[in-house]
């Protein structure tokens, strides 16, 4: 009893003491908060030119090098600019989020704008009030990496007139097909691109690297942009050669399943693959584990890994999306004020898209493939695809591979 | 229940939230962030503009609803942490009601059997804890926890299978759910709808359930001890059994009320959803008391910290699992105050 009588007189004053340590902390935070928000931020803008003017003279060389740094605030149209980068996972993956992450830094400090980036936004409603609440902040552009914004951006889009929704894998005519009836909104800048072409050259290089004729693909979910760059990697290995049997397997719904990418990637080398290609995102990560532990040639999507990884011996290459060339390419229609229903296609003839192999390829097959690349930037080799097999992939006319290769 | 006691209770809590914050902040502040900036945003974003209070609420609308059942569950002694599981299997249903009946059957009436299919959904997925911990006494936490790994796999199923739209380009989605068979919205521009005041009606009927019924006195007394209950001529089993069930539904209400109010689709990411919702609900559940009004106010408390914590987040860019860690910092602070609160008064 008399416990308890304690407990209560200690708890009485514990309340007292805390009331005030409540009030204290508090004003304070409130206080500092509001004196800490009270005045907008300057932007400045700091440009650093040198010259250096040589002049001979007789017998003697004078250099006299200047250098003057010039700081003022909000100096361009492009360091005003308030930029939010939503990603599905993050850079780590050294694949679909590190190639957007790149281009974003690489532009940041070329123009000097705010940046902010938010990561592990896998789901497009998740990232709604992300969006909203950037764009409400009057941020000029929100780039949302992945197809899952799409709808999101669409919906979000009119409340906000004078910001740039940049969806990245997204289509206009795509809109319409995900929910009938939804509107296109014109201040969501759409970007298309085509892994096929990367995938064709890559299947051509694992179907010269093979020797024991099987060959492994391993890729996120069946979604039409990885079903194309897997018809075309199967169209490529064809072409290279024809008695290589390619292995295929899709992780079901998730891009971020390293574990089970890297067991699939394992499976098929028990089979006997001795070239396990991965076609993008955490499949990737997964895909190279499995390949440096069991000794197998591995190539990736999206991100230069040749130069990101030199320590990976059995590497083929990656397909290398340049989206800064994308970005960039926006942020000046948006300066210029002509992006409005903005529309581009990532492809290799763009220049967007780029292929580096890894050091260790044959040069022969270096050339061959070089060729190859030269044909589809000048347009003589194009790939297109019988889109009936997406649905219908068991049809005879669909196997090896639903691709189809013009002036090959 | 004076005055002054009120005025206690007050300065504790709000006592433990400053110490908890402080203990936050100390982590924050070895990871080198401004934690002025940070504590400020914490406390003063989500009332900030309209858009954060209705995203508070919207928050406040699924966790309530959920925790409204997990309390019920914990007065009886029974622990569902199965309702992930429930909130995934009752939007299932909700959406299979839609898609299969929309020919059939006008909006209105639909969209109430869609709410009603959502309860169900959420019902049979507790069935079985149910029936196991009843009928064989089995641990219906082990029972529950591992069923949400189950309905993950359901859910994935039904993407590709029933559930599956004839609008998703080759992705596995579900079709939007028509404005017509949507619960209309309460502020425009935002995600807030009139299930938020569903879900308080939600709150009122469990309150009723709960303390003016001779339903909730047999739930009470099989919580305070199961062998008197047993004496006095209460059925246990059959008393745990019900209440399982009703934790189950209101999970699976929720889910449905998230569907209908705020997402009007289902993708692969839907999982994630019901994982936020259903285990911090629990915690809701426990700072409330498990007593119908004590979680009204949790879950405000809780939703409150939740977007406040979105928004230090993106203000000083931390990563997420930090914001966790802050929100946990005071929710063991709070508790322990409770605590020796309880044990004084």
């Amino acid at each position: 009893m008399s416990r308890i009588k304690s407990v209560k007189a200690i708890s009485t004053t514990v309340a007292a003491v805390l009331a005030v340590v409540a009030l204290v902390v508090g004003l304070g935070i409130g206080a500092l908060a509001l004196g800490g928000l009270a005045g907008p931020r300057e932007v400045t803008v700091t440009r650093t030119v040198v010259s250096t003017v040589t002049q001979t003279g007789a017998g003697a060389t004078v250099t006299v090098t200047q250098t003057a740094t010039v700081t003022a605030p909000g100096q361009t149209p492009f360091s005003r600019l308030k930029v939010l980068l939503i990603l599905p996972i993050d850079e780590k993956d050294n694949s679909w989020n590190r190639a957007a992450f790149d281009a974003v830094m690489k532009l940041k400090d070329l123009y000097g704008f705010e940046l902010s980036i938010e990561r592990n936004l896998f789901d497009g409603t998740k990232a709604e009030p992300y969006a909203v609440d950037y764009a409400r902040k009057g941020y000029n552009i929100i780039i949302g990496q992945g197809i899952q914004y799409m709808v999101m951006f669409h919906k979000i889009a009119p409340q906000f007139p004078n910001t740039m929704f940049l969806c990245v894998d997204c289509a206009p005519s795509l809109v319409g097909a995900f929910e009938p009836g939804a509107k296109v909104a014109p201040n969501v800048y759409n970007i298309w691109m085509t892994l096929g072409e990367g995938g064709f050259l890559m299947g051509y290089i694992a179907g010269k690297m093979t020797k024991s004729n099987k060959i492994g693909i391993v890729g996120g979910g069946r979604v039409p942009s990885i079903w194309e760059g897997h018809e075309a990697f199967k169209l490529g290995v064809k072409t290279a050669n024809p008695n290589a049997e390619v292995l295929e397997a899709y992780m079901p719904l998730s891009w971020a399943d390293v574990a089970g990418a890297k067991k699939a990637a394992q499976s098929m080398v028990a089979a006997g693959a001795d070239v396990v290609s991965a076609s993008g995102n955490g499949i990737d990560v997964g895909v190279t584990e499995a390949a440096l532990e069991s000794g197998v040639w591995t190539s990736t999507v999206y991100a230069d890994l040749p130069a990101l990884r030199p320590d990976i011996q059995k590497l083929m290459g990656s397909i290398v999306f340049r989206w800064d060339i994308v970005f960039d390419a926006a942020i000046k229609d948006y300066i210029r004020g002509t992006w409005k229903n903005g529309f581009l296609t990532a492809t290799m003839a763009s220049g967007i898209v780029t292929v580096s192999l890894g050091k260790n390829v044959p040069d022969n097959v270096k050339a061959e493939v070089m060729s190859l690349y030269e044909k589809i930037l000048s347009g003589t080799l194009k790939i297109t695809f019988d889109y009936t097999c997406f649905d219908n992939p068991d049809k005879p006319e669909c196997k090896p591979t639903a691709a189809i290769a013009h002036g090959l | 229940m004076s005055f002054s006691y009120f005025f206690k209770l007050a300065a504790v809590n709000l006592g433990a939230v400053a110490v908890g914050l402080s203990l936050g902040m100390l982590i924050v502040y070895i990871t080198g962030a401004d934690i002025i900036l940070a504590a400020s945003t914490l406390i003063f974003a989500p009332l900030s503009d309209l858009y954060n209070v209705a995203e508070m609420f919207v928050w406040f609308t699924a966790l309530m609803v959920i925790a409204q059942g997990i309390g019920l569950g914990i007065r009886a002694g029974v622990w569902n942490v199965g309702a992930p599981g429930q909130f995934l299997v009752g939007s299932i249903l909700t959406m299979m009601v839609w898609k299969f009946l929309n020919p059939f059957i006008p909006p209105l009436p639909l969209t109430l059997l869609m709410l009603v299919g959502g309860a169900a959904g959420g019902l049979l997925w507790a069935l079985i804890p149910a029936v196991i911990r009843s009928k064989f006494g089995g641990n219906e936490i082990v029972v529950t926890l591992l069923l949400n790994l189950v309905a993950v796999s359901v859910l994935w199923w039904a993407l590709d299978g029933p559930i599956r739209g004839r609008f998703s380009a080759g992705y596995p989605l579900s079709d939007v759910i028509p404005t017509a068979y949507r619960i209309p919205s309460l502020i425009p521009d935002s995600r807030l709808s009139y299930s938020l005041l569903i879900a308080l009606a939600v709150a009122a009927v469990f309150y009723l359930l709960a303390e003016k019924t001779h339903f909730g006195l047999q739930v009470k007394s099989v919580g305070l001890n199961p062998t008197a209950a047993k004496t006095s001529g209460i059925k246990v089993g059959w008393t745990l059994f019900k209440t399982l069930l009703i934790a189950g539904a209101a999970a699976g209400f929720a889910g449905s009320l998230h569907l209908m109010g705020v997402l009007f689709r289902m993708d692969a990411g839907y999982a994630e959803t019901g994982n936020d919702f259903g285990y911090i609900a629990i915690a809701v559940a426990m700072l409330g008391g498990a007593h119908p009004v004590g979680i009204l106010f949790s879950s405000i408390f809780f939703s409150y910290m939740m977007i406040g914590a979105q928004n230090m987040q993106r203000i000083i860019q931390i990563p997420f699992p930090l914001v966790y860690a802050v929100v946990g910092c005071m929710l063991i602070s709070l508790t322990l105050v409770q605590r020796i609160n309880r044990r004084a008064v």
